[in-house]
């Protein structure tokens, strides 16, 4: 299972990373928006998680371009905020973003949304092995 | 075998014959053999008569030893005495041997003093001394020196000696065998006055506070005028000044003319001699001195006897002569009229002293002194008793001068008067000090100093400056005499002589107690010392009660201590007296007695302080280490730092080095306190390689994150993450969601500071999280409450201020459950700012100052200088500008001092807003440049852009947009919305805009900042939008939304208050050319403002009311 993390903070990302794969899943990384369209189409990851404040092209509009493109349209986007402005998670919503998570990350929370938003596990299986 | 051995001061004669050599060729052995033992003789009874003993004879030397075993107060001076009086007496001898053997025979002497070990042997029956000392070898290279005849003295006894013997100049002297060269003066030989150039010499010091003693003698000598005789006992210590006060007293009796009187004084060598004081007191009736040829001393004698007699018979005034004349060893001119019989010869004695006496009184007035009474001579006393009987019914008055402890023969005489001299009270010994220093005042330290360690002795007053004064010890300041530290400490040789006389005094058991007494303390408690001496209570106490009586110690009721040595100085010298070995048992055995006996809360420190004397270095490592602990809770930061450091030098000498590391890591984290980084880094470092090395790594990781704050503290935050990102690395391998580390832990906390610092905002919020994470898994209550209050700092970083503001609380009450006062501090610190940012500045100041008072009291510097600069702002915001200046002027004070803080560039720039404000342009200038190279120096540039911002105001101010903008550019470009700062940068920018006519760009950040101001609920940066926005309503014509605006802004700041705020919407205000209140409203800025202080404003603002005023 991959999970692309586009994130510019360094100690998030690293420690966001980590825990994933500890659980499991396969990350791929990029530091900012125009590097996330470039992963998420060569990768076809089978989840993004995407800060919204990310340098050269911003959360929003990196997610209205994946959602607008039909080879990515499909992957599920949860988006993560630091900042907690009244209206951020309906903004995230209508850009196109199936979840909305704040930071701090809290893992089992995330993980939920996650789980909730992956295809069920064992159709997965031999791509997982494969690997 | 038995031996009872001390160190104490000790003065050495070494005497050694020249020209013996060639006689040993030219005679036989039986003549060299009588030659020698003439010489022998002639030299050991000079000894013996100074009160010396003869350690050696080694080939044609001798050597002397003075002060041993028991000093008599004056050894050094008797030696050099001795010296003199040994080359007069080899004057006959080696005349008889030149006239003999045609051999020039001489002696050269050295006299030395000094400290040295003296030990009482006894062995087979015998007892002996033996003494071991550079002392002596230093006195037969001294003697060496001298040429022959001569005498060559060291510089002690030339200090000691110099009251009764002249001294050539110092000469440093290269000796054999002597890595330095030696001090040592050449004896001119004895001064000649006795009593009467004593005189002189010591009406040098004054005489202070004797005005009821002095009033009494000179009641007493009206009496004795009249005829009814008098005989005043005058006791006092040694020093105290009972010859001081006798000279003054015979001066004023005869009013500055030399009167008639007659001066005894006694000698502690004349004790031994027959009938010394009775012969003194002739040579002073007769105006004789003892070296007088014997035709002067008689003929003097018969004048004088004459001239007193006068109404006597010519063979009674013959027989008086030839009874006085004996006493000074004359020969007699009428040797039938004499007795063989003793006391016959006692009685004729008495009977001619009568005859003086009265003859003395039918002249007129006289005054007889007697002086040091204590050393009388049996012979003498008793004849003195017997003769002063008569004094009642003569115009005489008796000055009779004494120590305690002698038994006068008068003393149960009904008519006497008794007069005992009490040591100068603190004031009186303090100005005796400023007199003899010329009249300056003194420091406190200084006065205590003397005061102090000269118990009101005015003779040790005036040593112990004599002593300061050659060992540079006395500074002038100004007008203040200044102690030189360092120069104190050695305590003068002259006061030694004479406390240890007084310990030599008491029974050798007694002694011991004394000594281990003074090993306790100034004070001690009666059991301690029982249990440290082995005594009995009843033995203990009795002897107490002794000491009590001859004034060494004294009770302190009411005090821990049950006694007190009376004299500082004389708890020192019997310590002095302690070989090193005995010293470290007796500490070692009060160490463990306190131990025992005392919770070691209560102790720790005094038993650190006994077992750091002793030679038990893990005992002492182990209370010394408590000791710190202790000092530490306290926050007396300092004794915490020597404690663990010589805690730490014990250890390494019994090779613990790695609770030697240990220490160390205690040592970093004061260091880290009171703001020495570098220090602290050394430490932390070195114990945290220790870790490393023992495959420790959680401890490692304790130690990294120390690291890692202080690397942030001293300026410097990428090291700061640099350093501790490595060991998270390796750590998080370890840990999963459910195995936490408290090390971990305190390495997340330590990632927030500095992450904070470079705005790394969101991953300050993420390190916080995880460092909370891991310490609720731990359960840990201190972690806990550090990575509590980062997280609030992290939230606060990133705008959400009600979140912050819940956190925070919950940090503060989690810090006070714990105790944790450091934690507690930073709270309420992160707590005020809150509220400032919301709009509350008094309890925002309210917190500061709660925070402020922990600082100061942990003495943590840096926290102290970040709540001072805060309170400066909120006292700028309420309007206090005094207060803040004040507080910002302390903050940089404070800042220069650490060696670099995080936040002195900010500081600096601060302050220089401040006097910018108050059109102090100079004052500010100084301020405004030096925190840029500041910050460029340390590497930290990110910081920089944030310097610009007070800049960036300053030059909108004064209508300089373009200024402000280029000042401002790395942040707009940024254009972020978090901190206050944040939004004051983009207000600037967004008002500089304007006034260049980029209302679009302008109106896109006044948009962006009042959402993010209003979501954050960040009143301040609010209070701020709301008057961009009405500048950019004022700029599209719509007056009546710009004075809308405004209103609001008026009454969210007047809620806060912000004077300064309010002074500058109302400026704002009265700038809309439509308003109905233009004038009024900049007539009340202008008043605000020159409440404030604040001149450049005042003058705007007063410009803008004379455009209204020609307008209207």
């Amino acid at each position: 299972m991959k999970i692309l993390l586009v994130e510019d903070n360094e100690m998030n990302r690293d420690m966001l990373s980590r825990r994933l794969q500890r659980k499991g899943y396969d990350v791929v990384i990029a530091v900012d928006g125009s590097q996330g369209l470039d992963v998420a189409r060569r990768e076809a990851p089978d989840l993004i998680l995407m800060d919204m404040s990310l340098p050269v092209i911003d959360g929003w509009e990196a997610t209205r371009q994946l959602k607008a493109a039909a080879e990515t349209r499909g992957i599920p986007i949860i988006a993560l905020t630091a900042h907690a402005m009244a209206g951020d998670r309906e903004k995230a919503l209508a850009a196109g973003c199936d979840d909305y998570d704040t930071k701090p990350i809290e893992l089992p929370r995330l993980l939920g949304k996650i789980e909730l938003l992956l295809p069920p596990a064992g159709q997965f299986q031999p791509a997982d092995s494969a690997r | 075998m038995n031996a009872r051995e001390e160190r104490r001061l000790v003065t050495a004669l070494f005497c050694d014959l020249v020209g013996f050599t060639p006689l040993t060729e030219r005679l036989d052995a039986e003549q060299i053999r009588s030659i020698q033992t003439l010489y022998f003789e002639r030299m050991s009874k000079e000894i013996a008569r100074f009160g010396g003993n003869v350690e050696k004879y080694m080939g044609d030397a001798v050597l002397a030893l003075f002060g041993i075993p028991t000093t008599v107060g004056n050894d050094a001076e008797h030696a050099v005495l001795c010296a003199l009086s040994m080359q007069e007496a080899m004057i006959p001898l080696a005349t008889e041997v030149a006239g003999r053997h045609g051999v020039q025979l001489a002696i050269r002497v050295g006299v030395n003093t000094g400290e040295a070990v003296s030990g009482l042997v006894e062995a087979g029956g015998r007892r002996d001394y033996s003494v071991t000392g550079d002392v002596i070898n230093t006195a037969a290279r001294l003697q060496t020196a001298a040429e022959p005849g001569g005498i060559m003295v060291g510089a002690e006894s030339m200090r000691l000696a110099r009251k009764s013997v002249r001294f050539g100049e110092r000469r440093d002297l290269a000796l054999k065998g002597k890595a330095h060269t030696v001090v040592a003066y050449q004896v001119l030989g004895a001064r000649t006055g006795g009593a009467d150039q004593e005189k002189e010499d010591r009406n040098e010091t004054p005489l202070v506070a004797r005005d009821y003693e002095l009033g009494i003698l000179l009641h007493a000598w009206e009496r004795a005028k009249d005829g009814e005789g008098h005989l005043v006992a005058v006791m006092g210590d040694a020093g105290i000044g009972k010859s001081r006060l006798l000279t003054e007293a015979t001066e004023r009796f005869s009013g500055g003319n030399s009167g008639r009187h007659l001066w005894g004084r006694c000698v502690s060598h004349g004790q031994g001699i027959s009938l010394w004081l009775i012969a003194d007191l002739i040579r002073s009736l007769t105006g004789t001195l003892i070296r007088d040829s014997q035709a002067t001393a008689r003929e003097e004698l018969r004048r004088t006897v004459h001239a007193l007699l006068d109404t006597a018979a010519d063979d009674v005034r013959d027989t008086v002569t030839d009874v006085l004349g004996e006493v000074l060893g004359l020969p007699l001119e009428n040797p039938s009229s004499f007795s063989d019989d003793p006391q016959v010869r006692r009685q004729q004695l008495i009977r001619s002293l009568r005859l003086i006496l009265i003859g003395l009184s039918a002249q007129g007035p006289a005054v007889v002194v007697l002086e040091d009474l204590h050393w009388v001579d049996a012979a003498s006393s008793e004849i003195l008793a017997e003769v002063l009987a008569d004094v009642p019914g003569l115009r005489l008055l008796i000055l009779a001068a004494h120590r305690p402890g002698w038994t006068a023969p008068w003393a149960e005489w009904s008519w006497i008067e008794r007069l005992s001299l009490r040591p100068l009270a603190q004031s009186e010994a303090t100005t005796l000090a400023q007199t003899i220093l010329g009249g300056s005042t003194l420091s406190s330290e200084f006065e205590q100093y003397v005061t102090e360690r000269s118990g009101g002795n005015p003779y040790f007053v005036e040593e112990l400056l004599h002593a300061l004064r050659e060992a540079d010890g006395i500074a002038i300041q100004g007008n203040q005499v200044q102690l030189v530290r360092s120069a104190a400490e050695a305590l003068p040789s002259t006061l030694t002589e004479i406390l240890l006389a007084r310990l030599d005094r008491l029974e050798d058991n007694v002694r011991d107690l004394v000594q281990a007494a003074s090993v306790i303390g100034r004070g001690f408690s009666v059991p301690l010392l029982i249990e440290v001496s082995g005594w009995d209570e009843r033995s203990v106490q009795e002897a107490l009660a002794g000491l009590a009586g001859l004034d060494i110690v004294s009770r302190q009721p009411g005090s821990r201590s049950d006694y007190a040595f009376k004299h500082v100085t004389m708890r020192d010298v019997a310590y002095n007296t302690l070989l090193q070995a005995r010293r470290h048992d007796l500490h070692a055995r009060i160490a463990r007695a306190l131990a025992a006996a005392n919770s070691a809360d209560e102790s720790v420190e005094i038993i650190a302080y006994h077992f750091a004397h002793s030679g038990e270095h893990a005992e002492a490592a182990i209370w010394l280490e408590r000791a710190a602990d202790h000092s530490s809770d306290v926050y007396a930061n300092e004794t915490a730092i020597g404690h663990y450091e010589e805690a730490r030098r014990r250890l390494e000498l019994v090779g613990e080095h790695d609770a030697a590391v240990r220490i160390g890591e205690k040592l970093g984290g004061i260091f880290r306190l009171v703001a020495w980084y570098d220090e602290a880094l050394e430490e932390f470092e070195t114990a945290a390689a220790l870790y490393r090395r023992n495959g420790d790594l959680e401890g490692e990781a304790g130690l990294v994150a120390q690291i890692g704050q202080v690397h942030f503290l001293r300026g410097a935050p990428e090291e700061a993450i640099d350093s501790i990102r490595d060991v998270v690395g390796r750590l998080e391998g370890d840990v999963d969601d459910v195995v936490s580390s408290p090390g971990l832990a305190a390495l997340y906390t330590a990632l927030v500071d500095p992450l904070y610092s470079l705005n790394r905002f969101e991953d300050a919020l993420t390190a916080a999280w995880r460092a909370l994470e891991l310490a609720r898994l731990l359960d840990d209550s201190s972690l806990l409450v550090e990575a509590t209050v980062h997280y609030g700092l992290a939230l606060q970083g990133i705008g959400r201020l009600d979140e912050a503001r819940l956190v925070l609380d919950e940090a503060i009450s989690l810090a006070e459950a714990a105790g944790d006062q450091a934690s507690l501090a930073e709270a309420l610190m992160l707590s005020g700012d809150l509220c400032v940012a919301e709009g509350r500045p008094r309890q925002g100041a309210e917190r500061y100052r709660r925070a402020l008072g922990i600082s100061e009291d942990r003495g943590d510097l840096s926290g102290t200088a970040a709540l001072l600069s805060r309170l400066g702002y909120t006292s700028f915001i309420l309007g206090d500008w005094n207060a803040a200046r004040e507080q910002h002027e302390q903050t940089v004070e404070l800042v220069r001092s650490i060696s670099f803080s995080y936040f002195s560039a900010s500081a600096l720039v601060t302050l220089g807003e401040h006097y910018l404000r108050e059109g102090e342009a100079d004052k500010a200038s100084r301020y405004l440049e030096e925190p840029f190279t500041l910050a460029e120096r340390s590497g930290r540039l990110s910081q920089i852009p944030y310097l610009h911002v007070p800049l960036a105001d300053w030059d909108l101010t004064q209508d300089r947009p373009e200024a402000a903008l280029n000042r401002l550019g790395p942040l707009m470009a940024k254009a972020v919305f978090e901190t206050p700062l944040d939004h004051r940068a983009m207000q600037i920018a967004a008002e500089a805009q304007l006034l260049m006519g980029n209302d679009v760009a302008a109106a896109e950040i006044i948009e962006r900042g009042m959402e993010h101001a209003e979501g954050q609920g960040n009143a301040l940066a609010r209070l701020g939008w709301l008057q961009v926005a009405a500048v950019l309503a004022a700029h599209g014509n719509d007056e009546e939304k710009a004075f809308a605006l405004l209103a609001t802004a008026l009454d969210l700041c007047r809620g806060m208050p912000h004077i300064y705020e309010e002074g500058r919407i109302l400026y704002r205000r009265g700038l809309l050319s439509q308003s109905p209140t233009a004038r009024e409203d900049l007539a009340m800025a202008c008043a605000i403002f020159e409440r404030l202080g604040s001149r450049p404003h005042v003058e705007r603002v007063q410009r803008e009311l004379a455009k209204v005023a020609v307008a209207q």
